[in-house]
């Protein structure tokens, strides 16, 4: 069962990688970075990606030595059967904790764009049953949801290459006026951004050829990179620095800029499908944490799987429900973003450092 | 009709009451006297009255009698009277075989007298019961202990016609009939490769249907093959119906309305299937051949497709995508838009939509599920009535319930055109069983877009994605080859690429021998 329903290929690992970074973000993106980076703002989103790249190049060659690339295998050998319990039980409470906000801002502009008077419990419990319909299905399903999803939303993001025609290119001057503090703290920013590949931890035992999950873990990530960049430059050229302020989401204000015939506004395929871009991250983190949590215990998956997801789920649900208002909401997510640097970058490079101590002491490394 | 919901402890039951009832015959030969084996026959020649018996002496002097037995209408009768009785009763001598011993004679009967090309011994009392009631000819002489069973089986079928629900343009006119040898034969003609091979079973503890099992060795998965016929074999149920029955009993996926495997009446796609590594069930009793394994994507495709110039098929593809995307979502999208964001639609549009709207009562929903119901009610009346009768119902439904209803202030004529549009795009799907999959789809798209507008719509659809894609027919993903993506059998989705640059076999469907066709050539 463990294969059938746990197996993917690295070309959907590819499409995990985005699907896992690439959420609702992304409509807040531009005002979040030109706050700081103000016109340098597409500075910093190709600052940021240096993070999840460290990031994958630590996880990978972490497991890269084992012959059991299994994330709780690996961290019960290096820091002892108790210390490492504890990680993966933290690793899944923050995946919880982290998806808990994404959720919840998704339910938020859901309900301030298109549902107005349905009550946030309401629309969180549509989000997360479809959630749960879909991780309970096991790993492949989601994989290749997320390869159909990513090529679906490929085109409703591509959309808004139309507007480029219209933009005014002096958004981007004066170039002599880099703010190098501003650029920082908007690189800062953008980190988080690209929360979710952290996935990768859990994945890397599931994906069938290891030798690939390096270059697909890459070209996923690249993906990630040109799609921030469209988006952010597109709003610059569009709106520019100082009127993005004033939006909260101003990717979603971009589609109703131009007049399209018949349809007359884009934003009607955007949010036909808006259910896969912001539940898509969920998907995938859910995956990984439901399953964690499953070979911890040592549950068989075929018989607890689903059980073990619905309580993920219903967790995430609660947690979701908690916040009062999106301020609160907004300020946990900073906690959350610092949390994701933390485990992102933190967790592999203790792993590697308590590797490099214990080499020879270690009992299932591979005979290199 | 059989009771196919027995639970399995009757089931068990059965069995070993079927196996208790004759054990002792079974296990011994037929006793040696013509009386003893009447004897042992004779209850069911009582019982049934249709089936029959005559005796008969072999040729020449010393007579050796003897009887034959055979079901009344399932034989040709002018075989068996020129054939096996005349050439018994004249030419075999019974004075000669006498002084030779019954070994030879049976031997003799065997390979000399008869002249039918079909014709075996059998040893015992369970054997010859069965093979009566399978409709062969038994023949039991004085003396012999063996009986002789001959294929002289005649049943009345229909003609070869071409098939009601998969009719084409241009191709081949012929389709399967109920008798599963003739389907075989129709199949063969088209198919003379020697690594064809055609399995025969037998499914149904009662009924002993004839199932037959056809792949081609060197491409279809053998794995694939063991699996299938592993299921088939695990059958143990009193009777089947035909291959809609087989269809239920090996599929994965109970709780779907989309049908996991395709079927198909015409002999010529049969064979593309069987090409392109597939593997075919066939069952006495339908016309139906059930092609394993079936992606969602060759539910949406029609066999003309291939006969017709691919940027045609194409177009037609095309047509059939859109008509699966409106029949699922169209009265769906109607009512979240008029009913949640009303914003997202053009405003001239949007004025004409209220003004239509203005007389009617109902909410949008309301609206949409009256006129649903009623086109549904129209659709099952139509289908059991008798075509004279049924265009009665047509003209009353469409042009008299339609008009009246805007009329009366029930129905807006939006409404009308947004739930004739979904009728016939229902209808312009190729597969029976899809065109009921989306009826019900649709019922929950519209619930769900009535209940949270433009996202529960998005929702909506997210599920039914899901779900198709966590489908699978025999291990083959229902959805590829779009997710999983498999890049090459894209050529054959929407798309139908040229003939002559299909060289290789689809990957979604495993098999051994890739190549189809060498590149050089055409």
């Amino acid at each position: 069962m463990d294969k059938d329903r746990f197996e993917i290929t690295p070309k959907q690992l590819v499409f995990l990688v985005v699907g896992s970074e690439v959420a609702t973000g992304i409509l807040s993106l531009p005002r979040v970075l030109s706050a700081e980076a103000g016109h340098y703002a597409w500075l910093a989103v190709i600052l940021g990606v240096t993070v999840p790249v460290l990031s994958i190049y630590f996880i990978v060659s972490l497991y890269k030595d084992f012959s059991e690339p299994d994330f709780i295998k690996v961290s019960q050998l290096l820091f002892g059967r108790f210390l490492g319990f504890v990680i993966v039980v933290l690793f899944s409470a923050y995946i919880v904790f982290f998806q808990s906000i994404v959720i919840r801002i998704f339910a938020e502009i859901t309900k301030t764009f298109l549902l107005p008077r349905t009550p946030i419990f309401v629309i969180l419990f549509l989000i997360l049953f479809s959630v749960y319909y879909a991780v309970s299905k096991g790993a492949k399903t989601v994989a290749r949801l997320n390869e159909i999803l990513f090529w679906i939303l490929l085109v409703d993001l591509l959309v808004i290459i139309i507007l480029i025609p219209q933009g005014d290119w002096t958004a981007f001057l004066p170039l002599n006026e880099l703010n190098v503090t501003g650029l920082l703290k908007g690189a800062k920013e953008s980190f988080y951004s690209y929360a979710g590949i952290e996935f990768l931890f859990v994945a890397y035992v599931m994906v069938n050829r290891k030798e690939k999950i390096l270059k697909a873990a890459f070209t996923g990530q690249l993906i990630v990179l040109l799609l921030y960049l469209m988006v952010v430059v597109v709003s610059l050229l569009i709106l520019g620095p100082k009127s993005l302020q004033y939006l909260i989401w101003p990717v979603l204000d971009l589609l109703s800029v131009r007049q399209i015939a018949v349809l007359e506004r884009l934003e009607i395929v955007f949010l036909v499908f808006w259910l896969g871009i912001g539940a898509r991250p969920v998907l995938n983190l859910n995956l990984a944490s439901a399953y964690s949590i499953c070979r911890l215990l040592k549950l068989d998956n075929r018989k607890y799987y689903i059980w073990v997801t619905l309580l993920v789920v219903l967790a995430i649900y609660i947690i979701a429900l908690i916040p009062d208002n999106l301020v609160v909401v907004f300020k946990l997510a900073d906690f959350a973003g610092s949390m994701f640097l933390l485990i992102s970058l933190g967790l592999p490079v203790l792993c590697h450092i308590v590797k490099f101590f214990r080499k020879g002491r270690i009992g299932y490394e591979k005979a290199s | 009709m059989f009771i196919f919901g027995k639970k399995k402890k009757d089931k068990d039951k059965e069995k070993n009451l079927s196996k208790a009832a004759l054990p002792a015959e079974s296990a011994y030969k037929l006793p040696l006297k013509l009386e003893e084996k009447m004897e042992l026959i004779q209850p069911y020649l009582i019982k049934n009255d249709d089936m029959v018996g005559r005796p008969f002496c072999l040729g020449g002097e010393h007579e050796i009698k003897g009887y034959v037995i055979h079901l009344e209408g399932m034989i040709d009768n002018i075989s068996l009277q020129q054939d096996v009785l005349r050439s018994l009763m004249f030419y075999a001598c019974g004075e000669e075989l006498n002084k030779r011993g019954t070994d030879y004679l049976i031997d003799h009967i065997y390979k000399n007298c008869l002249n039918v090309s079909q014709i075996e011994k059998v040893y015992n009392l369970d054997n010859l019961l069965q093979a009566v009631f399978d409709g062969f000819v038994i023949l039991i002489f004085d003396g012999i202990s063996e009986a002789l069973k001959i294929d002289i089986r005649k049943t009345d079928r229909r003609g070869i016609e071409e098939p009601d629900l998969e009719r084409a343009l241009r191709g081949a006119k012929e389709g399967f009939v109920e008798n599963v040898i003739v389907n075989t034969a129709l199949v063969r003609r088209r198919l003379r490769d020697t690594n064809l091979v055609i399995e025969k079973l037998i499914i149904g503890r009662r009924t002993r249907t004839d199932v037959v099992l056809m792949y081609i060795e060197d491409i279809a998965d053998p794995e694939i093959v063991i699996n299938v016929r592993d299921k088939l074999n695990r059958i143990d149920m009193d009777g089947i119906l035909g291959t809609e029955y087989i269809e239920q009993l090996i599929e994965d996926h109970h709780y779907t309305p989309f049908p996991q495997f395709k079927t198909t009446e015409r002999p010529d796609k049969v064979m593309m299937e069987l090409l392109e590594g597939r593997i075919v069930i066939m069952a006495d009793g339908s016309p139906d051949a059930l092609i394993i394994p079936s992606v969602f994507n060759s539910f949406l495709q029609a066999s003309e497709d291939y006969i017709e110039r691919p940027v045609i098929s194409f177009y037609n593809r095309l047509f059939r995508y859109l008509a699966f995307i409106l029949a699922v979502s169209l009265p769906a999208l109607y009512i979240a838009l008029l009913s949640f964001n009303p914003e997202l639609i053009p405003v001239q549009l949007l004025i004409t939509l209220a003004q239509g709207r203005d007389k009617v009562p109902f909410p949008v929903v309301l609206e949409v599920m009256i006129q649903e119901v009623i086109i549904q009610l129209v659709i099952e009346t139509g289908l059991r009535l008798p075509v004279p009768m049924g265009q009665t119902i047509g003209v009353v439904a469409g042009i008299v319930l339609g008009q009246a209803a805007i009329t009366a202030g029930l129905a807006s004529p939006a409404i009308i055109i947004i739930i004739a549009v979904t009728t016939i795009s229902t209808f312009a799907l190729p597969n029976s069983t899809l065109v009921m999959a989306s009826r019900i789809v649709r019922i929950f798209m519209i619930l769900m877009a009535a209940a949270f507008g433009i996202f529960g719509f998005s929702v909506g659809w997210f599920l039914l994605l899901t779900h198709l894609i966590s489908l699978e027919s025999m291990g083959v993903p229902y959805f590829s080859p779009y997710a999983p993506m498999r890049y090459p059998d894209l050529k054959d989705s929407i798309l139908r690429g040229f003939i002559s640059k299909m060289t290789k076999r689809p990957v979604s469907i495993p098999g051994q021998n890739p190549v189809r066709k060498r590149e050089t050539d055409g």
